[in-house]
């Protein structure tokens, strides 16, 4: 009677875990992805500093140089260039020359010697450049970055959502404001997950933090 | 109860993906809701006309569709009394797919091959369609006199603009005058026309036409 209630068990036991395994594997497929094997993984590259290593073109373990982002290898405001910024007839925001997290990103996207995250090292002058999907000075025809999106700008823009009330629910369910904003600011990052491929097609790797099947990603914060 | 745990998150699982965040925005499932089309293998909707990276604001905010170069018939009646010129940016946005001679698939670094079909490709002769691309104001008003001053007249299915801040592009009426190209709030269900004011009663035409 009690080995029957004891097999009972494990086999409630192995249901559960089963079904367990099944949500982390139906995760593991899209959502859990790592920097690992992304654009974003550096580990085959030249690069001195980061020889067979991932972490290390942007980030090091002590010594850092930055406080914008988390142990940032270089000095974001050691080159210091001014930007286009994007512009346009219908834009309500008041766009500023990048900031925090957008200047690390910068600091290779923008196509000039791979200053930034090399910044302070031999690398500083004998970098080499990104060489293609870089942006170069000019962002006017990029999506504006740095940026305060907040609800008084939905508001009077009438066609984005609240920030602060519209949940996502592939970030489980934070408000765009907790998920994706830096400070209150669109970033680079507000779209990009840089270190995963969690929201991304495996035929489109743009790193990004949902995917943009139905433009999804799009009308997170648009609203069309 | 490990079990119902179990069987709970995936179906919280299957829910959360089944109910993504842009269910309920109004170009979803609109004319304009490209994203199952087979000329359009990216998915999306946006992507056909704008793009977040590398895309040009002559045309429209991160426009990513090539351009239509036709030269076009413009409207012309006895009784019109607006000045009347070629397309301006806003409408050469939309004839790149409308006038029948840019691939509606024309987008990013794609030649385009689908042109567009049916009763929505209005072609290069634009004679025999409203016309666009006029600057509409007060003295127009005046002198028409069959129309509203669009500077004093209030929308209020525009939440009470004017013609002017509502429906003018630039004082201009163009095509998104009276076609909101994301959304089809103003439109019967029966006749997605994406308006930006529902013509029930011909309520659209009669904001301007003071007929």
């Amino acid at each position: 009677m009690k080995s029957s209630r004891n097999r009972k068990i494990n086999k409630v036991r192995l249901l559960g875990v089963l079904s367990l395994a099944t949500v982390v594997l139906f995760y593991a497929s899209g959502s859990l992805a790592t920097i690992v094997g992304t654009a974003h993984d550096f580990s085959s590259g030249t690069n001195p500093h980061a020889v067979g290593q991932i972490c290390e073109a942007c980030h090091v373990p002590h010594n850092a140089k930055s406080t914008q982002v988390p142990l940032w290898r270089g000095t974001l405001s050691f080159f210091n260039p001014t930007y286009s910024v994007y512009s346009s007839n219908t834009l309500d925001a008041t766009v500023n020359q990048p900031t925090g997290p957008t200047k690390a990103c910068l600091s290779c996207h923008d196509n000039t010697i791979g200053r930034g995250p090399l910044q302070g090292s031999c690398f500083d002058c004998h970098a080499t450049p990104l060489s293609v999907g870089g942006s170069g000075l000019n962002l006017e025809q990029h999506h504006p970055v740095s940026f305060r999106y907040d609800t008084a700008l939905a508001r009077q823009d009438g066609q984005l959502h609240d920030p602060n009330s519209t949940t996502v629910s592939s970030l489980g369910g934070k408000t765009i404001r907790q998920g994706m904003l830096y400070q209150d600011r669109m970033e680079c990052p507000s779209c990009h997950d840089i270190h995963a491929t969690k929201g991304d097609s495996a035929t489109a790797p743009k790193l990004l933090l949902v995917a943009n099947n139905n433009s999804r990603l799009c009308l997170t914060c648009h609203n069309k | 109860m490990i079990r119902k745990t179990g069987i709970g998150l995936v179906v919280m699982a299957a829910l959360s993906l089944t109910f993504g965040q842009a269910s309920f925005a109004a170009i979803t499932g609109s004319d304009h809701d490209f994203s199952t089309r087979a000329w359009n293998p990216s998915g999306e909707i946006c992507v056909v006309c704008h793009a977040p990276h590398n895309a040009t604001n002559a045309i429209a905010p991160l426009w990513n569709h090539k351009l239509t170069t036709s030269t076009f018939t413009i409207y012309s009646s006895p009784s019109l009394n607006a000045s009347v010129g070629q397309p301006n940016a806003s409408s050469k946005a939309c004839l790149s797919c409308h006038d029948g001679t840019v691939g509606l698939d024309a987008y990013g670094a794609r030649p385009g091959t689908t042109l567009l079909t049916g009763s929505a490709n209005f072609g290069t002769d634009l004679s025999n369609d409203h016309p666009i691309s006029f600057t509409y104001d007060a003295t127009l008003a005046t002198t028409d006199g069959t129309l509203f001053n669009p500077a004093v007249k209030t929308v209020a299915a525009l939440g009470g603009k004017t013609i002017t801040n509502g429906m003018l592009i630039g004082g201009k009426l163009e095509c998104s005058s009276c076609h909101d190209v994301h959304n089809n709030k103003g439109d019967a269900s029966t006749a997605s026309h994406l308006l930006v004011v529902n013509n029930a009663g011909s309520a659209l035409c009669l904001t301007c036409h003071n007929k």
